[in-house]
């Protein structure tokens, strides 16, 4: 054997230790200085991964307790049984509350419906209408809310999304809050997604905030959930992306922005 | 052969079978994963739901070989909220999300056994046979007859394997061993561990290599 081969053999066994999880602390300094050296290794490695996971399909599934999956998908905003933990939650709903508690119910509900049934805004919409009147009342409800100082923030389009306007409600939650827009019509077609963007002004990329399907109306809602408290971030986009293309980054340009520092 | 398109996402093979725009077996599987994935990000419930339904058992299982019942409930759990929060990291050309899914559970499995500071102490090499003790019978009979098609597949792959490559394998990726307490456990040298190790892992990836697509 060759010191050519040997290297060969010595990586190898090195992505092998990789994969399966049993890499030893300095093997894994030695791995870490090939793969920056040897960016193409990076392909090896993922197929050892993807081997080594295959490993858990052995296994015979067992049952968790049925109360975890209700768990998960509540904690996931996904159950209808968090919608009044929610409303409990709301910071604004107190001030709103004196003016249109049937508005907060619906904004709550809306807030709740984008989460769970992932519903198109024409959906949304007849929803709306049906306890409020319109969705008009309600995006001024928003954005008389999102005028008041610390409760939310108002949104201008820009580029192809000039005319649009939208406003960002924040929760109790620091990390969570509620986008409207509308006035996105044309902006994006049919198996589009709008996502939202957050950055932190130091210009190392933008952190996924959350994401709607594109529809018809131009309009969209989309529930916030963020890693760091919102008003830790600096600025926020909406960006249109092909729902199928996954990303942990912008694809596309923004069309909608908003400094999140005012 | 087994398909893996339907295995990818059984609620959604008929539609990508009438769309008949992708060609193969492999790339149906990416489309599949892709579209679920995308309606996660879109924040539907229904698809989160759907991804548990397919893999909460497997991520049980393995999870409860290590640290009991009670506490792979809460990894269940754990994964699923990660999955969640992170679905916008998973790349489809880099892997099926299944695998995705589960390297997560058996990450967040290992985290667990480290604070527990405890290792379990079962015989190597009993891992295919103590499987196939386990009862079938409350598995829903759909999933059931996808899972077993996948783990058939693999397992008899992994039954290929000479039966000291199969150990160390098993050791490092079912008992969260580093190669050092492999050679301990094993009473077998360091080196030998890593060739195995090697050796094992390249012929699986051979072997399956039309499971993952690679």
């Amino acid at each position: 054997m060759n010191a050519g081969d040997r290297d060969a053999q010595r990586i190898e066994e090195l992505l092998a230790a990789r994969a399966l999880g049993c890499i030893e602390p300095e093997d894994e300094r030695q791995l870490e200085q090939i793969l920056d050296a040897r960016p193409e290794i990076a392909r090896q490695l993922s197929e050892l991964e993807e081997t080594a996971s295959l490993l858990s399909f052995t296994l015979a599934p067992s049952d968790p307790n049925p109360a975890v999956r209700r768990r998960v998908l509540a904690t996931c905003g996904c159950q209808v049984e968090a919608w009044w933990n929610r409303l409990a939650n709301l910071r604004w709903f107190p001030a709103l509350a004196t003016t249109s508690a049937v508005t907060a119910s619906v904004l709550l509900a809306v807030f709740t419906t984008s989460n769970v049934f992932n519903s198109e805004i024409d959906t949304l919409e007849n929803q709306v209408s049906s306890a409020v009147g319109s969705w008009e009342a309600l995006e001024q409800e928003c954005s008389a809310l999102a005028s008041s100082e610390g409760v939310g923030i108002l949104l201008q389009g820009q580029g192809p999304a000039a005319a649009a306007t939208g406003c960002l409600v924040f929760t109790a939650n620091p990390r969570q809050g509620m986008l409207f827009v509308s006035g996105l019509d044309g902006v994006a077609a049919h198996g589009h997604s709008f996502r939202v963007w957050l950055g932190d002004g130091r210009g190392e990329g933008r952190a996924f905030g959350g994401s709607c399907p594109a529809s018809t109306s131009g309009r969209a809602v989309v529930a916030l959930h963020t890693a760091a408290p919102i008003n830790s971030y600096h600025d926020l986009v909406l960006t249109v992306e092909p729902a199928a293309k996954l990303s942990d980054k912008p694809l596309g340009d923004p069309v909608l922005w908003a400094d999140l520092r005012t | 052969m087994i398909n893996l398109a339907k295995i990818a996402s059984p609620h959604r093979t008929d539609q990508s079978a009438a769309k008949g725009d992708c060609h193969d077996e492999v790339s149906c599987r990416k489309r599949a994963d892709a579209e679920l994935a995308a309606r996660i990000l879109d924040r539907d419930g229904a698809a989160l739901a759907e991804l548990y339904d397919r893999l909460a058992g497997l991520l049980h299982a393995m999870a409860r070989q290590r640290v009991g019942p009670e506490v792979a409930d809460e990894i269940v759990q754990d994964t699923f909220v990660r999955v969640w929060r992170r679905i916008a990291t998973y790349d489809p050309d880099r892997g099926r999300l299944d695998s995705w899914v589960l390297r997560i559970g058996r990450n967040l499995t290992f985290d667990e056994l480290r604070r527990m500071r405890s290792r379990p102490r079962t015989v190597p090499g009993d891992w295919l046979q103590r499987e196939a003790e386990i009862d079938h019978n409350a598995i829903d009979p759909e999933k059931a007859v996808i899972g077993a098609q996948m783990r058939d597949r693999v397992r008899t792959a992994c039954e290929q394997l000479p039966a000291e490559q199969a150990q160390v394998i098993e050791l490092a990726y079912f008992h969260g061993l580093t190669q050092t307490e492999i050679a301990a456990t094993a009473g077998i040298p360091l080196g030998t561990v890593k060739s195995r190790t090697r050796a094992g892992m390249l012929r699986l990836r051979d072997l399956l290599a039309d499971v993952a697509g690679y």
